[in-house]
């Protein structure tokens, strides 16, 4: 066969190969040796294969948190120079989800020069545990360059993390989806209830706070279904104290009642809401602070 | 020869676009564009995902209180109509049923409180003249959210 021939026959299985790429996130990688039992029965994980968790971005949950009056404190972010001490690939992915956190919150708040250095330490940290290359570029440029609206900002942060999550669950990277949005989530939470300078009954950022425990389980039940390395229960085990610690709070249970309206229209109310003591909010502070410090030391 | 060159390339070309179709760009399909409702924004992430007839997907969400939504399925036309059930996680308690409102697709919620809601969707196939399906044939359905902050209006 002539040379061209072999060329052309070699571009064509190339071609096939390619037709018959999966569809990523439906598809599971083999369950590796060093896999653990401990975190989930595979008849519970089979079982949950067309569940679907959906969890905000951090910039949804801050966004939801501000309706109770979030102020910008900068004194509470991460500090950049901390990334150079992120050696190991668990603490690179939990600081790369609290850098990202902090990246919404300087968007929240529409500071620009602020949102742009972490934004940057992102994308040295991206490098460092090899996301960049999962990461549009030409998204990152976007990011860089429309830092003047607070709308855009935070929609660019929003579209940011979930090309992050779809890139990771695209390559069968769930392990690291969970350990980013863990740091991200933990760090939202930090930020926020760093905000309250004053427990009170009624305080709606306290309230808006405690809604957060929806959010936290759903990023925990995705947890168990897609963390299952050893090296991952340290980061697994944060959620699950904090999801714990958002299991404390008591509850004012209501009948949760369906309204028609219109055709195509419902309103839905009651549900429970959490009703949180001031020792309550003390012992949950304190727990969050701790483990956000044990993160990003 | 150069010319089954050409058309042999155009065929393993036009296979590999066919069918490693990923489900990801399905939003891009014409009758699957998400129509971004006035005052709203985009919630979450659109996901796409593929199942069979008679499949269930179940989705696992949380609402924000004083918050206005529109959840949006879509799938290939002979997968339609398209079953979307909304329930409560841990009682189970069924919140709606589009089965009793005609299999609309698409639905407005406005949420008092703040709710985790268990999405559940069936394809269920039921239109004649769409298309035959093959056995074992799967569809790309899409969910959407869109939300905006709350208003009591049209109550």
């Amino acid at each position: 066969m002539k040379k061209s021939n072999c060329f052309f026959v070699g571009i064509l299985f190339l071609l096939l190969i390619s037709a018959c790429k999966g569809r990523g996130t439906d598809i599971k990688k083999p369950a590796d040796a060093s896999d653990i039992k401990a975190l989930d029965s595979s008849s519970i994980k089979k079982a949950l294969r067309n569940v679907y968790f959906m969890f905000p971005s951090p910039v949804e949950i801050l966004t939801a948190i501000n309706q109770g009056g979030l102020v910008y404190k900068p004194e509470l972010l991460n500090s950049i120079e901390n990334r150079e001490k992120y050696v190991k690939p668990n603490d690179q992915y939990l600081n790369l989800g609290v850098y990202l956190a902090d990246f919404s919150y300087c968007a929240l708040f529409a500071r620009n020069n602020d949102a742009e250095v972490y934004l940057e330490t992102i994308k040295k940290l991206s490098d460092e545990v090899s996301l960049s290359t999962e990461i549009d570029k030409g998204l990152i440029e976007k990011v860089k360059n429309k830092v003047n609206t607070v709308d855009s900002l935070v929609k660019i942060t929003d579209e940011f993390f979930f090309k992050v999550v779809n890139d990771l669950e695209g390559n069968y990277r769930h392990n690291d989806v969970a350990i980013i949005s863990i740091g991200a989530y933990i760090e939202c939470l930090y930020l926020s209830i760093n905000n309250v300078n004053k427990y009170s009954e009624e305080s709606l950022l306290i309230r808006k706070i405690a809604e957060q425990k929806y959010a936290f389980n759903i990023l925990y039940q995705y947890c168990k279904k897609h963390i299952s390395n050893e090296d991952l229960i340290k980061s697994f085990s944060y959620i699950k104290q904090i999801n714990d610690a958002f299991g404390q709070f008591s509850e004012h249970k209501e009948m949760v009642k369906v309204k028609k309206v219109g055709n195509s229209r419902l309103l839905i109310s009651g549900g429970s809401t959490s009703v949180v003591t001031e020792a309550e909010f003390k012992a949950f502070k304190k727990n969050i602070t701790k483990i956000r410090n044990s993160i990003t030391k | 020869m150069q010319k089954y060159k050409i058309i042999l390339f155009l065929f393993s070309l036009f296979s590999a676009i066919c069918y490693s179709q990923d489900c990801n760009y399905y939003s891009s399909l014409v009758d699957c564009r998400i129509i971004m409702h006035r005052d709203y924004k985009i919630y979450l992430h659109p996901k796409y995902t593929t199942i069979g007839i008679n499949d269930t997907l179940t989705y696992n969400i949380v609402f924000n209180g004083k918050s206005d939504y529109v959840i949006t399925l879509c799938t290939n036309q002979k997968f339609y109509p398209i079953n979307i059930k909304l329930l409560q996680p841990v009682t189970g308690k069924e919140l709606f049923d589009n089965a009793k409102d005609g299999y609309i697709e698409s639905l407005g919620i406005g949420f008092d409180n703040t709710q985790n809601i268990i999405l559940k969707v069936v394809l269920l196939a039921k239109k004649n003249g769409k298309g035959k399906i093959l056995k074992n044939e799967k569809a790309c359905v899409s969910l959407s959210l869109q939300c905006k902050a709350y208003s009591k209006d049209n109550e």
